[in-house]
């Protein structure tokens, strides 16, 4: 395996033009903080990769008209550095800080922010990026609303490597929110979907909402965190409504410094939810199962029985409302992690659930998610990426999964 | 033009007689679609009630290697619902059962031929609405809204209807019926569902929409700031925009169309003033004064004459009203206008309007603006007579000239009307013959016949041989006359 770190567009357009004359298929490989799937059926003898880390260049910043463009290699903690200068925000929060934009872009990624700000389809109004034949290609621009011809920028939102390689994107960002803040409380069981269900129904404009699983903390007890945002009357008044739901149960969330048992709550970064500090409170063994379970809320609501999944190395992150459930078993036993996910197969068995993973085992393949890991239109997805790459050179396993499959 | 007689037995048998139509009178009422000045007749019209009975039909059209294209309202402002010669026009209008509403997960399942406003008076009494709230949204339908992904004022803060759309029933050019995303926000692999929105018509017809739904907002504050200057109330949106308070509508409304509404809608603008910036604001009610003050000192610093908060929702839906239905009340002032839909980085709009001002003393025509200026998404609207030649061909060089200023500013060629017919040969302007081979390379996976809707949103690529067609601009006056012959009424 030979790893290609080309320095400029122009470099990893030539390189991909040498690929297509052989043609030899490869990976497009960003900081290589997600799952790296095999191939299905492994056919590829050799996976040389791409790396974009050194294509990281801001190619523009406009906070008045608050649009950015950058290359893909920039990570996204750069980019929210950069946009934090001019109080501004890329309103995605993923999993992972160091993930770079063209890797976020290609899994497309989400975090506990798309509830009220939206996901990355919501940010996204212009891509640049290299096409099956080598092409330098470019679509939508620098404008927040665009329907000047079609909407590539999409198609390549979730892409995972096999329509082409993203070398730059346009964003529209937001100001940050207004003194964001966070309410949690503590349950002994699941009731809190109760709360959460009323919430849903009183139609309250909270900023995310997220529940951990006791062995998540540590803690005996289910956390729910709600956070909010805005000036002080407004927050008043959702805190008074939340209160209500909630029993009066909810405790204010100050700066996430004051108290120490909950220092993995949001600090400076709480309008983000808590995934950055828990992720440094757990610090997970390198091939932890990571499986996000995708679903709508209203089947995400029902008592899907979630304690019963409760094991000592599992934590659990729940977005209740939208939504999407994450799963972690911080065990690095393959065959452990395919119980489990056959278990989580069972418990969702009669939703529509969709599965992706953020880690595994590199024993474990997407093959190993059966239905839940192939979307709606599977197959023309599969025929798009055939007519898109037809010299098969974009290594991208989530293309190859069989036509039928069992869910189990 | 008519069908074949074979052809016209099969889709017979499919649709019942009743819903097959190639009479002239029919033929000519579908000739063009909101943007009058591209015309043509189709070759018929076909009526599917159901998507079992549209895949029919596709499939017959498809073998038979026909032209066509399914059309809603035929509100559109880009010619996107034109034919081209022998196109056979599906009609949508039957396609309109409200399937399911869940107000758990917050989604309505509608088919493609409901009007936009009636999701939202559906689901009102329940505390939503569905977003995208194009001007015409009385008329309009939510399939002729995802084929041009469509806008609205309130796109600002909520986004257009790609943002508010979550699954799709689809049907292929060949038949093939796919179902793309769902009822909720992601699934693994590429975002069909974006790519789909928005391809004006050319990827497949939609049978099938599962929409996002809203909560209403617990209270929303409409301010009027009526300005002495254009260039200060373009100001001023880039003061609010900056400022950090996201309003969900600002739209800019000058003098011409002013005058216009007040002859028509009475909302009470003050005709003296060069312009008013609508800038409304909406959430809980606690808290929303304090935000709407900061943008009424705003305004005020930026040279807004007065600021009116509307007083009640009486107050409030005059304003809009206004807004909304400023385009027709054009009608008092010019026989004919041409809408422009260019799009720009708002913090460019000073510059751009006064370039607008002097393109339209340039062409001696009356260029108007009413538009939603939070979004940089500009509605020039060039008044014209239609029965003028010259003037006519003014009118097309004064838009031409617009949008190329647009293109020049980062801009780009259509924010929410779409690229149709009527912007084909600007797109060369902003993308290369690169970008534009890939659009048509993709446009090849889903139709690669090019009989779905054919020579619309791209240029037809010079690389498969193919020259770029000139558009049609029809002298129909001989089939007007023959429509008032033949029906009675005057055309």
């Amino acid at each position: 395996m030979t790893t290609f770190t080309p320095a400029s567009i122009e470099e990893a357009q030539t390189w991909l033009q040498q690929r297509l004359e052989q043609p030899k298929p490869f990976q497009i490989r960003g900081n290589q903080t997600h799952f790296q799937a095999k191939a299905i059926p492994s056919s590829v003898e050799s996976e040389d990769v791409l790396s974009l880390s050194k294509l990281t260049a801001t190619n523009f910043f406009d906070p008045d008209d608050m649009v950015v463009g950058v290359e893909a290699g920039m990570n996204i903690s750069k980019l929210q550095e950069i946009l934090a200068e001019k109080k501004m925000v890329l309103p995605v929060n993923p999993w992972f800080g160091n993930s770079t934009l063209g890797g976020l872009l290609a899994c497309n990624d989400i975090g506990p922010n798309r509830l009220m700000m939206g996901g990355l389809r919501d940010c996204i109004i212009g891509i640049e990026y290299l096409n099956g034949r080598a092409e330098r290609v470019h679509a939508g621009g620098k404008v927040v609303k665009n329907v000047t011809g079609y909407d590539l920028c999409r198609m390549m939102l979730g892409s995972l490597g096999g329509l082409g390689v993203i070398t730059a994107a346009n964003l529209k960002v937001i100001p940050q929110p207004v003194e964001p803040h966070g309410l949690y409380s503590r349950f002994r069981d699941t009731s809190w979907l109760l709360g959460v269900a009323a919430l849903q129904e009183a139609r309250l404009p909270i900023d995310w909402i997220q529940a951990l699983a006791p062995a998540t903390t540590g803690e005996p007890d289910w956390i729910l965190g709600i956070g909010i945002s805005g000036n002080p009357e407004r927050q008043a008044r959702l805190e008074k409504e939340l209160q209500s739901l909630f029993q009066n149960q909810l405790k204010s969330i100050t700066d996430g410094k004051t108290n120490r048992s909950l220092g993995y709550l949001p600090g400076t970064d709480r309008y983000t939810g808590w995934l950055e500090g828990l992720r440094k409170k757990w610090k997970l063994l390198p091939n932890y199962l990571h499986v996000m379970v995708l679903l709508n809320t209203r089947d995400a609501l029902q008592p899907i029985r979630l304690e019963a999944l409760q094991h000592s190395d599992l934590h659990q992150v729940i977005h209740p409302i939208g939504a999407d459930l994450h799963f972690l078993l911080d065990v690095e036993d393959p065959n452990e992690q395919l119980d489990f996910l056959q278990e989580l197969k069972n418990r969702f068995r009669r939703t529509d659930a969709k599965m992706v993973f953020g880690n595994a085992h590199p024993d474990l393949s997407l093959q190993d998610l059966g239905e839940f890991g192939r979307s709606t239109a599977y197959s023309f997805t599969q025929r798009l990426q055939r007519h898109l790459d037809p010299a098969g050179v974009f290594h991208a396993p989530f293309y190859q999964l069989p036509q039928a499959m069992n869910a189990s | 033009m008519a069908f074949a007689p074979r052809i016209r037995e099969e889709l017979t048998q499919i649709c019942g007689s009743k819903w097959i139509k190639d009479d002239e009178v029919t033929l000519y009422t579908y000739r063009s679609d909101g943007l009058t000045l591209y015309t043509k007749l189709p070759m018929g019209i076909v009526y599917p009630a159901n998507s079992e009975e549209l895949v029919r039909v596709v499939k017959v059209l498809h073998r038979e290697k026909l032209t066509f294209l399914a059309r809603g309202a035929g509100t559109g402002l880009s010619g996107g619902a034109v034919p081209q010669e022998d196109t056979v026009i599906i009609e949508m209008d039957r396609l309109k059962e409200i399937h399911d509403i869940d107000y758990i997960n917050r989604i309505i399942t509608v088919g493609p031929g409901v009007v936009n406003l009636r999701i939202s008076e559906k689901v009102r009494p329940n505390g939503y609405h569905f977003v995208p709230d194009p001007s015409s949204q009385k008329a309009c339908t939510i399939g002729g809204n995802v084929a041009e992904n469509s806008g609205g004022p309130h796109a600002l803060k909520y986004g257009v209807t790609v943002n508010h759309v979550l699954g799709m029933e689809v049907v292929l050019p060949d038949g093939e019926l796919i179902q793309v995303g769902g009822d909720f926000h992601n699934q693994p692999g590429p975002d069909l569902l974006g790519l789909i929105n928005g391809s004006e018509g050319t990827f497949g017809i939609v049978t099938k929409v599962v929409c996002r739904l809203t909560p209403n907002p617990e209270k929303a504050v409409t301010l009027l700031g009526i300005f002495d200057s254009v260039r200060c109330a373009c100001d001023a949106v880039s003061a609010v925009i900056r400022s950090g308070t996201i309003p969900a509508a600002l739209e800019l409304i000058d003098k011409t169309v002013i005058y216009a509404v007040e002859q028509t809608l009475k909302p009470g603008f003050p005709q003296d003033a060069e312009a008013v910036l609508i800038v409304e604001l909406e959430d809980l009610t606690d808290g929303i004064g304090n935000d709407a003050a900061k943008v009424e000192e705003l305004l005020m610093q930026n040279g807004a004459q007065k600021v009116e908060r509307a007083k009640d929702d009486a107050e409030r839906a005059r304003i809009w009203r206004a807004r909304k239905e400023s385009f027709g009340a054009i009608g008092c002032i010019s026989p004919s206008y041409y809408v422009q839909d260019g799009v720009i980085p708002r913090s460019k709009l000073p510059e751009v309007i006064e370039q607008i001002e002097a393109i339209g003393k340039k062409y001696n025509l009356t260029i108007a603006n009413v538009f939603h200026a939070g979004d940089g998404n500009l509605h020039p609207l060039i008044l014209y007579n239609y029965k003028d030649a010259d003037e006519v061909e003014r009118t097309h060089h004064a838009g031409e000239e617009i949008l190329k200023v647009c293109l020049s500013c980062g801009g780009a060629l259509s924010g929410e009307h779409g690229i149709g017919l009527e912007k084909l040969k600007l797109m060369t302007d902003l993308y290369s013959e690169n970008d534009l081979e890939n659009m048509n390379w993709v446009r090849g996976c889903f139709n690669p016949e090019s009989l779905l809707n054919p020579s619309k949103a791209i240029p037809t690529p010079s690389r498969c041989g193919e020259s770029k067609r000139p558009v049609h601009i029809s002298d129909d006056v001989a089939a007007s006359k023959m429509v008032t012959r033949k029906s009675g009424v005057a055309v």
